[in-house]
């Protein structure tokens, strides 16, 4: 999709690149994945945030005919998820680099090019050869020799050549120095300026921040935020009050209030919403001088929403 | 490219192979006359030493001579360790080394992928007893001695078909032993195990009711003498057939509904 | 690229308003004239690192402000005359005039008895409270 003629993400057919619901997965007696119902909207970049054992790699696994749900359905590129045969075609439409990033230890990073370049009649050769060049690989090399870098970059490059619709990538960025890690985010941009829609999973907050326009944070295998930095950086606020006496209970039950944490005389509320309300309230309410307002980053409001009450 | 896939994986592997049962079927032509004078010298030397059961006719019967050493003996061993280890491997050990997620991402399908790693192993196997056969024929006019070639055409395809059930039952032992090296160390010692218990059937005690499923190595091997249709354990082959058959269609049907 | 910087995610103001307001302020300051041409939405999306529909509705909302005109297969220009912003007599007595009023503001509420910090914090605190605007520093003691 030429980013000249740009539609709004949804107006395209099969408007979802990846759609789950009611997702569920349970080993014996713990439950991985509970009821998980996300969407995501084709061409867009959309990332997957959680701690590890969060459920991420489940999930992934299951997007992937990997693993069977327990409960729930989903669709991959327009594909139930549960078809294994018309699985086959959609797998043919995307890429999948996996946390691993490891490769068969019996080939060399020529083999192996040719080998996963057999599967993919969408194979870029321009691209495979731009990556090449610019990621110096050494064809003849067997893959055990590389070094991490190399590895995660050859892996990348198996993924992007593919000319597939759909990148799945589980921390692309992981291990690696900031200079490479800068230009595999400037590729996956660079993808999904394409119409290649992006699923990445990621620890690196501050890279999701910077090219996600979904966000999706999953936590003890539940969603937990569903939005975007955009939206973030628009709605969500911190807003600090001093206070001499405790707070009557209730006070501060309004709406939009996600969050309030009390620390000695400092109240400090999260808000997604309903801003000027809750400041109102809380300067009307607070013995100090003032009430701030102050804007929430990514970070801030992951680690918020991951909090244990 | 999933064959290339499986022959590049199974490359090392094999060369070894090949490598060994050329060795071994070199050593016991070439070396036949070597070995015959060391016993004309130890039957002089040493007349207290008890001589196995086969050794009068080792002495004098070259092609039962063969026999022993090769198909009954070492070749066999090989043959077994090497169908064993062929059969490790797949996704299952993907799984352990960490590529699984790679392969099974890939747009084909888990029966295609087992399907064809199993081919890839019986032809290894077909062609490690081309080998073998050619070997013996060849060296053995090297060194001036005849060798029937029924002799080794039979010899070998009882080897093979006979032999197939560890090839299925490692296909299938893999799909349910997790691990890179776990599955391997299980096979090869079930194997060990196997050979340990049998030896003492290996050279002639009659083989009955419980102790029958033991008895493949003898059935790989044949007897000495089989040149006709009759002598060969047709029942025993069927039975081994089947079991190898059993083995592959349950590893097959285990890498079709696991989780990875 | 160094006409335009890399947008800063955790500023608090959302990345498409900081790369708007950068196009802007290098067409208010003659960085960028009329007939200009600015990067394509790919390359801009690749060389700032950040998501091209980004990219793709900044252009878009500019081109509906009039700063910009998309020839489509050939790229984004800057337009001639018109809304652009420009540093003239005008703009200059307007910031004259607002200087005063700050002036006028910060000495009444001196008068009040606020100090300088807490001035600072009251502002800052306003200013965060609308949308597109800068995050707060921490307040000093």
């Amino acid at each position: 999709m030429p980013l000249a003629d740009y539609q709004r993400s949804g107006d395209v057919q099969g408007s979802y690149a990846i759609e789950t619901h009611d997702l569920t997965k349970h080993y014996d007696t713990f439950e991985a994945v509970r009821g998980l119902s996300i969407k995501v909207p084709r061409g867009s970049i959309t990332g997957f945030l959680g701690q590890n054992g969060a459920g991420k790699s489940t999930t992934i696994k299951m997007l992937l005919g990997m693993m069977k749900p327990t409960r729930g359905s989903g669709r991959v590129l327009d594909v139930d998820i549960l078809d294994a045969g018309k699985s086959i075609d959609a797998r043919r439409r995307l890429a999948y680099v996996s946390e691993d990033k490891r490769l068969y230890d019996y080939m060399t990073v020529r083999q192996i090019i040719d080998f996963t370049k057999s599967f993919y009649p969408t194979w870029k050769t321009d691209i495979e050869q731009q990556l090449l060049d610019e990621f110096r690989l050494p064809l003849d090399r067997p893959t055990k020799k590389l070094s991490k870098g190399m590895r995660t970059q050859t892996a990348l490059l198996l993924a992007l050549a593919r000319g597939a619709e759909l990148l799945i990538l589980d921390e692309p960025t992981e291990g690696l120095d900031p200079v490479v890690t800068e230009k595999i985010l400037e590729l996956v941009v660079g993808a999904a300026a394409d119409g290649t829609t992006v699923f990445f999973s990621s620890h690196q907050i501050a890279e999701v921040e910077q090219i996600a326009d979904r966000i999706l944070l999953i936590d003890r295998g539940q969603l937990v935020l569903d939005t975007s930095p955009e939206l973030i950086a628009e709605n969500f606020r911190r807003i600090r009050g001093i206070y001499d006496l405790p707070l009557p209970e209730g006070a501060l039950a309004l709406d939009g209030v996600e969050r309030v944490a009390v620390d000695g005389r400092m109240v400090s509320v999260i808000a997604s919403r309903n801003i000027d309300g809750i400041a109102h309230r809380m300067a009307h309410l607070s013995s100090g001088p003032s009430v701030e307002v102050l804007p929430l980053s990514l970070k801030e409001i992951v680690l918020e929403s991951l909090k244990r009450d | 490219m999933l064959f290339r896939k499986g022959w590049l994986e199974t490359r090392s592997l094999f060369v070894t192979a090949l490598v060994a049962t050329m060795a071994v079927c070199a050593f016991w032509t070439l070396g036949h006359e070597w070995v015959n004078q060391q016993w004309q010298r130890d039957l002089i030397e040493h007349p207290e030493w008890k001589n196995p059961p086969w050794f009068l006719r080792a002495m004098h019967d070259y092609p039962f001579f063969i026999w022993h050493f090769v198909y009954a003996e070492m070749f066999q061993k090989i043959w077994v360790i090497f169908a064993v280890l062929l059969g490790i491997g797949g996704v299952s050990r993907e799984a352990a080394h960490g590529t699984a997620g790679f392969t099974l991402s890939l747009p084909i399908s888990r029966v295609a992928l087992f399907h064809v790693r199993a081919l890839v192993a019986v032809v290894e196997l077909l062609i490690l007893n081309l080998a073998a056969l050619l070997t013996i024929a060849g060296c053995s006019r090297v060194a001036g001695l005849s060798y029937p070639l029924l002799h080794g055409v039979t010899h070998n395809a009882l080897m093979f078909a006979g032999g197939l059930v560890f090839l299925s039952a490692s296909l299938c032992l893999t799909e349910f032993v997790e691990g890179e090296y776990t599955p391997a160390l299980v096979g090869l010692g079930a194997v060990g195990l196997l050979y340990f218990v049998m030896q003492p059937y290996a050279d002639g005690l009659p083989v009955t009711g419980v102790a029958i499923p033991f008895a493949i190595p003898r059935l790989m091997a044949g007897s000495g003498d089989i040149a006709r249709i009759e002598d060969v354990h047709w029942l025993g082959l069927a039975v081994s057939f089947t079991a190898a058959v059993a083995f592959a269609a349950l590893g097959r049907y285990r890498t079709l509904t696991r989780d990875y | 690229m160094t006409l335009l910087l890399k947008p800063n995610p955790s500023s608090g103001v959302p990345i498409y308003l900081q790369l708007k307001e950068q196009i802007r302020h290098a067409c208010e300051t003659g960085a960028l004239r009329p007939g200009d041409s600015l990067p394509g939405m790919r390359i801009l999306a690749q060389s700032l690192v950040i998501n091209p529909n980004t990219v793709a509705r900044v252009y878009r909302e500019l081109e509906q402000e009039g700063l910009l005109e998309l020839r489509h297969g050939i790229g984004a220009f800057v337009t001639s005359g018109r809304t652009v912003t420009r540093w003239t007599a005008a703009r200059t007595g307007q910031m004259q005039a607002a200087q005063k009023a700050a002036n006028e503001f910060v000495e009444e509420l001196r008068r009040r008895g606020f100090g300088t910090d807490e001035i600072r914090r009251l502002v800052e605190a306003e200013l965060a409270a609308l949308p597109g605007t800068k995050r707060h520093s921490s307040s000093a003691g």
